[in-house]
């Protein structure tokens, strides 16, 4: 801190316009503005165009009406409820766990390299192999998970056959294959921390909990924030499991926006797709917001 | 750091070695699009590689992710992108891709003459010939395991209530009598039903493609309801119906669990597992398919995949040669050596016909109607009526919401097609 | 370490093994799958196969492997290279400058996390600059659509470096990108080489923007490869799973070896307070 208190007076060397260029963002901000930007926010317009496969050219702009329409479909409050659950369970326990096993993780344990190679494999896996794997671990007539029920003595569920209990099963099958990420994500943060102030409060004789309490955790907040931003926002996304596990059956009951909106694009309705991307991109919109500034406050309270 | 970058730097040098693709001297390139599943056919794979071979060019195979291999094509052709070769189901949702502008006409080709009556109004579109239907074609029908009947002194249903008999007799000797795949939603099959109805009433699908009449409008579709509704509810589909994949059926079946299935009988031969199982394909014989719709039943003949040429592309000539090449009757013949399928050239003779079909050919060639719901039908869909159906049989809604939930899913397809 | 910590450690230790079995338990599966018959392998389980088909990784092999493997490596490296370098930068300039455009700047990019990919609009503009088609047309794009995650967490991390460390260094002299370089970089490499797997991961696993972006199989990547085994009526999951087995393995490589660079730099990097 000595050498911070020299520093302010010479501020003039911290020239901030000199020092951190703008020029240094140019290149970021034209590949992503270009790449990403631009093609995702052109993408929006066709929500109010009468787009569809039978229609690609000669557009006419349409208004309102494919979001009015896209709202009166019976598919939307299940969805609508449905992406909600999944967010919630997926960013609860992937945060939690990933939180825990990261912790844990960064101890001085002789295994540590197999452990984390281990708990890390789920997250490579690709949807289309996950889905399959919990397909088969769910599945009525021999599943390994109804074999076990059976073994202690208790009756077979048919997991995927009605609607909580798919939804849970998407559920588990997606938090298994993230909590990966989180471990990862976690451990970089932990591994960030300083160990000058882990020495230091270790003289001071803190306790391994009041450690953990004022000073890894107020360090780690930042990482673990962008961990669950990450979660809540994919999960709300979310539609490449259920698109593998249950297709967003039965029926409608396990569909969530992510699926409807490919239900709308398979059956060639692009308009109608694209208007439910924006509806549901606006309600991301005010979810991480509201997110953002709560997150920003508990940063700040520590 | 340098050693580093001088890593990566040779890495990605590496990879563009790897896959830098030895320039042909001669030939042309053609682009072929399609989804993964059908480019991989054996006949296919066949053809494609005989041609090479005689004509020096090369065909570049872009198997598309099935699931969405029509909505990547679309993008693509939307783009301009469009492949030399384009393979599609000549369904109503050919029309997205404009067939009269993209793709060569062949009405006035020699090989049309060549091709069976019954398939060639499936590869028409408006009067023009637009593509080859080089593909096997399969007879649909209702499948059962000829033992377990056979052990039960059960004999061939002819009419629904027979069937409905058949049925309860399985059960009562606690064998499920039909597998049905509802998860997946497609596999309830339910275009079954309409052959018949859509064969009797051509006017139907005319009205329905106006707009002008509903599902609801149509007693036969109540009935097919109706006949769903009670089939589960006495159990005809055993318990776990919603829960059923298809990725199972070879199981179910092989082991008896199950008597019963809606299919098409290509399938015994090139995909059910006959080595795993108690039952093997040959134990399976095919019947008429028995939907609450007509007394007597029916069977589906095939649906076909046609081969089309872009008419604008630079190897037009190229795509043309290879169109023609497979329709030579010594050409095709070798491909479909062996294939189980019915002949879809009329000088087609290397094809074998299924052991179903063989066996009940009388009944198959009496009862058989055209798939005639599926293609012809705006906005039909096997993946949404089969949900539709399924939350029926789960009592989430009466017949009357069900025939609403189809009735506008296809009604929001038709808005999409109209031109306004 | 006093003897307490060890006894915990060891406990929590036989703990992660315990719970590793959910892990474990179904990575069996995929496995042993693999080299399964066909028949056997329509069920999903860790029964060891009666016959060890070890012919399934010859036929998936076959199928173009070594072409789509250097495509994955190419465009994967491409792209992880792009993303890492200009995230960083980014970060960089964002977090420490601080003025309001550069916090408009940071609110916009981490939108960016919501918006989807959009295939026809994005094609159209890859033809418009001549890209598409192209290999690093792909990269670009997949660079463009994993910064928002990327600079969020660069920018987490290098909130958490001192200012101090810069200031030393702009008073001998360095500023710009040679400052970014000789202080902030080596302070970086747990976060690079920890975005840099996860980055890596997402574009080696991406199986469906290649297909839109990509107009020649010669140029598709090694998942697609995984469309060959998986069709719609009959599923051979033991040549998928062998397909899995081989792409994931690279991946499983990497991560162990980006592990080691993860403890190393945190040693060597050691973050002063």
């Amino acid at each position: 801190m000595k050498a911070c208190l020299f520093l302010r007076k010479e501020k003039n060397v911290m020239n901030k316009k000199k020092v951190y260029p703008y020029y240094m963002l140019y290149v970021p901000v034209i590949v992503f503005v270009i790449f990403f930007i631009i093609p995702s926010t052109i993408g929006y317009f066709y929500a109010f165009t009468n787009w569809s496969a039978a229609r690609t050219s000669g557009l006419k702009f349409i208004g309102l009406q494919n979001i009015i329409e896209v709202l009166s479909n019976y598919k939307v409050p299940i969805a609508f409820v449905n992406t909600i659950v999944y967010a919630l369970i997926k960013t609860i326990c992937v945060t939690v766990l990933g939180f825990v096993f990261a912790y844990i993780l960064n101890r001085k344990i002789r295994t540590q390299t197999a452990l984390r190679t281990v708990y890390f494999i789920p997250s490579i896996l690709s949807a289309l192999v996950v889905g399959l794997i919990f397909s088969a671990l769910f599945q009525t007539r021999h599943g390994t998970i109804n074999s076990m029920l059976n073994a202690l003595g208790l009756a077979s569920v048919d997991w995927i056959g009605s609607r909580w209990s798919a939804v849970f099963a998407i559920a588990v099958a997606e938090v298994w294959r993230n909590v990966g990420y989180a471990i990862v994500i976690t451990l970089a943060g932990m591994q960030s921390i300083s160990s000058d102030y882990l020495e230091a409060a270790r003289l001071d004789g803190a306790s391994e909990w009041q450690i953990f309490r004022n000073v890894t955790l107020p360090l780690i907040m930042p990482t673990v924030n962008v961990n669950i931003l990450f979660s809540l926002i994919y999960g709300l996304k979310m539609f490449d499991l259920i698109y593998v596990m249950t297709g967003g059956g039965p029926g409608s009951a396990t569909e969530s926006f992510g699926t409807l909106m490919m239900n709308e694009m398979s059956a060639g309705r692009y308009g109608q797709s694209v208007a439910i991307n924006l509806i549901f991109t606006i309600f991301l919109v005010i979810v991480s917001m509201v997110y953002n500034r709560v997150s920003s406050r508990w940063e700040r309270v520590d | 750091m340098k050693k580093r970058a001088a890593v990566l730097t040779a890495i990605m040098a590496a990879s563009t070695i790897l896959t830098a693709v030895p320039a042909m001297a001669e030939g042309v390139t053609l682009t072929l699009y399609g989804n993964a599943d059908d480019l991989a056919k054996p006949y296919m794979q066949k053809i494609i590689s005989m041609w090479e071979e005689e004509s020096g060019n090369t065909i570049d195979v872009q198997g598309l992710d099935t699931n969405n291999a029509e909505t990547i094509a679309l993008t693509k052709f939307t783009t301009g992108d469009i492949p030399d070769l384009y393979i599609h189901f000549g369904n109503a949702n050919l029309n997205n891709f404009n067939p009269l502008d993209n793709f060569v006409d062949w009405t006035d080709a020699e090989w049309v003459s060549d091709i069976q009556d019954s398939v060639l109004p499936q590869a028409t579109y408006n009067g023009a010939v637009i593509g080859l239907p080089f593909w096997e074609a399969s007879n649909s029908g209702c499948f059962y395991n000829k033992k377990i009947f056979e052990e039960l002194g059960l004999e061939q249903p002819t009419t629904q209530a027979e069937f409905d008999a058949v049925c309860d007799t399985l059960l009562e000797n606690d064998i499920q009598p039909i597998y049905l795949a509802a998860a997946d939603g497609w596999p309830i099959l339910y275009q079954f039903a309409f052959d018949p109805v859509v064969a009797e009433h051509p006017e139907y699908v005319e009205q329905l493609n106006a707009g002008e009449m509903n599902y609801a409008d149509i007693p036969e579709i109540t009935a097919m309801c109706e006949w769903f509704q009670s089939a589960a509810e006495k159990g005809y589909f055993g318990e776990t119906y919603a829960s059923d994949k298809w990725d199972y059926t070879s199981e179910v079946l092989g082991t008896g669990e199950a008597a019963m299935m809606f299919c098409w009988d290509t399938w015994f031969d090139t995909d059910y597992d006959s080595e795993s199982y108690d039952y093997v394909g040959s134990d399976f014989g095919i019947m008429p398919v028995f939907m609450g719709t007509r007394d007597q039943g029916t069977y589906e003949g095939g649906n076909v995949n046609l081969m089309m040429a872009n008419k604008n592309g630079e190897n037009v000539e190229a795509a043309k040669d290879f169109i023609n090449f497979m329709a030579q009757p010594e050409n095709y013949n070798a491909a479909f050596e062996g294939v189980a399928t019915a002949a879809v050239f009329k000088q087609e003779t290397s094809n074998v016909n299924s052991t179903q079909y063989e066996e009940n050919k009388e009944s198959v060639d009496s009862l058989i109607n055209a798939s005639g719901a599926q293609p012809k039908i705006i906005g039909f869909s096997q993946s949404e009526g089969g949900s539709a159906l399924l939350q029926l049989m789960k009592g989430e809604v009466d017949v009357e919401g069900c025939i609403k939930l189809m009735d506008d899913d296809r009604n929001a397809t038709l808005a999409s097609f109209q031109q306004e | 370490m006093n003897k307490r910590t060890k006894k915990t450690n060891l406990i929590l230790e036989i703990i992660l093994w315990v719970f590793s079995l959910v892990t474990i338990y179904p990575l069996l599966m995929i496995l042993l799958t693999s080299f399964k018959s066909k028949g056997e392998a329509a069920y999903l389980n860790i029964n060891i196969p009666s016959e060890w088909h070890f012919e399934n990784y010859v036929t998936v092999l076959e199928k173009n492997f070594l072409q789509s493997l250097g495509n994955s490596v190419f465009i994967t490296f491409l792209s992880v290279l792009l993303v890492t370098s200009l995230s960083s930068l980014f970060a960089f300039i964002i977090v420490r400058r601080d003025t309001r455009l550069c916090r408009g700047f940071y609110r916009v990019i981490t939108m960016g996390i919501i918006a989807p990919f959009a295939a026809l609009p994005t094609i159209r503009l890859l033809q418009t600059i001549g890209l598409y088609g192209s290999r690093v047309g792909l990269s670009l794009v997949y660079s463009a659509l994993y910064m928002p995650f990327t600079t969020m967490l660069f920018s987490s991390f290098i909130r958490g470096i001192p200012k101090e460390l810069d200031e030393a260094a702009v008073m001998d002299g360095a500023h710009g990108p040679g400052l970014f370089v000789k202080v902030l970089l080596p302070l970086l490499k747990p976060i690079l080489a920890t975005t840099g797997i996860l980055n890596f991961m997402w574009v080696w696993n991406e199986l469906q923007i290649p297909m839109y972006l990509l107009n020649s199989s010669s140029k598709w990547t090694l998942p697609l490869s995984v469309y060959n085994f998986y069709g719609q009526f009959s599923r051979s999951w033991n040549l998928v799973c062998a397909d899995v087995v081989l792409v994931s393995l690279p991946v499983i490589l990497l991560y162990i070896f980006a592990q080691k660079w993860v403890i190393d730099g945190m040693t060597a990097g050691a973050v002063k307070g």
